[in-house]
């Protein structure tokens, strides 16, 4: 259900409360016996009977007040109904720094190149590093320096995935240079060889770039998820600029290519 | 925190549900209104928001329902109200609750 924004706040008060509003939805998602997308609008309905008789806009100071009666979200629940999984990493966050579940994560990203497992410990400390940019972000807790323990398994994993979705296509097409891969791909080129390759990779390129684009700007939220935390500024606008740029690649190539058949 | 603070949180968790559905059992009333009732009661020093997920979870094992009302003063309130199933258990924790202090208060007498 829409809410009608009842109140006018300052800015920095309408970006607590969205911060706020944000931390309730992430400590009850998982929680199966609280609708938590009830539970927020029941608080944001809270605060607006609460700040009501208030002047308006109302300051930081006036809404943190409030908040401050509410309370921190991730406390309104016992820690005894939480899921398993979600106790399990609240203890292994809460050390005397509150940083264990960080120094696990590295612990298994550094031991992923190790022995058969490695690839099961590398993917287990991705995981470690979403579960606790996610926990950190529920408690309103910056993530501070313990990105340097934290990010590296995403960052590699990120880039991996990233690359791959923009040179699988190109790449495929460049095998086809190579005779061990592809034999009789030679064929298919128009000749020169070594000029057409080229242009055919580029023209592969720029129709893929295209489509990855309009992925990108149809389909962002799913993008940000996957690149979760890193993409959360990205817009359908950069993927229609992404989509073209391939197209352009695509047109230059593909103009090339006709010269040279016309040529032959 | 000492023992007596740990006691005290227990029993206010435990309380607080009952003291929930006693106000709404009064009368029907929107959520904010219950946290203004039960702001009344100085023991029960609770964080307000810890209400949101309590109600939340009543509804859903069906002891109370929730009903959307226009109001005058902005957007729609959603009203709440206790269930026939959230009658009779209420009906029930408050002969408990009767019990049990009804016991108490004898056991805190001067020894006969």
């Amino acid at each position: 259900m829409m809410v009608t924004p009842l109140l006018t706040l300052t800015q920095e008060a309408q970006s607590e409360l969205d911060r706020y509003l944000r931390q309730v939805k992430a400590a009850l998602r998982t929680h199966p016996s609280v609708d938590a997308d009830e539970v927020e609008r029941d608080v944001r309905g809270h605060i607006e009977a609460e700040l009501a008789e208030s002047p308006l806009p109302i300051t930081e100071d006036r809404l943190r007040r409030v908040l401050d009666r509410l309370g921190r979200p991730n406390q309104w629940v016992p820690a005894d109904e939480l899921p398993i999984w979600r106790r399990l990493l609240i203890t292994l966050r809460s050390g005397p720094e509150d940083w264990r579940l960080a120094y696990v994560t590295f612990a298994l990203f550094v031991a992923g190149p190790l022995g058969p497992v490695g690839p099961l410990l590398f993917f287990a400390s991705v995981l470690m590093a979403r579960a606790t940019l996610a926990l950190l972000e529920e408690e309103g807790e910056p993530v501070g320096a313990r990105r340097w323990l934290v990010y590296p398994p995403l960052l590699v994993t990120y880039v991996a995935v990233a690359l791959a979705a923009l040179i699988a296509v190109p790449a495929v097409i460049a095998s086809a240079g190579d005779p061990s891969v592809l034999t009789d791909a030679r064929a298919w080129f128009p000749e020169p060889f070594w000029l057409s390759l080229p242009l055919v990779v580029a023209l592969g390129a720029g129709i893929w770039w295209t489509m990855l684009g309009l992925v990108v700007a149809r389909f962002g939220r799913a993008i940000r998820l996957v690149f979760w935390p890193f993409a959360d500024w990205l817009e359908p606008r950069h993927g229609i600029r992404f989509a073209y740029v391939g197209l352009i690649v695509a047109a230059a190539a593909g103009a090339a290519l006709a010269a040279v058949i016309w040529r032959q | 925190m000492d023992v007596t603070d740990n006691w005290t949180t227990q029993l206010r968790k435990g309380v607080l549900e009952l003291c929930i559905l006693n106000v709404v059992g009064r009368a029907r009333v929107y959520g904010y209104d219950i946290v203004r009732q039960l702001r009344n009661i100085d023991a029960l020093v609770v964080r307000e928001g810890t209400i949101y997920p309590i109600l939340s979870r009543l509804k859903r094992d069906g002891l109370v329902r929730t009903s959307l009302e226009e109001s005058s003063e902005g957007p729609a309130r959603k009203y709440y109200e206790l269930t026939r199933r959230g009658e009779q258990l209420l009906a029930e924790m408050n002969a408990y609750w009767d019990v049990l202090t009804r016991g108490i208060n004898e056991l805190k007498k001067e020894p006969r």
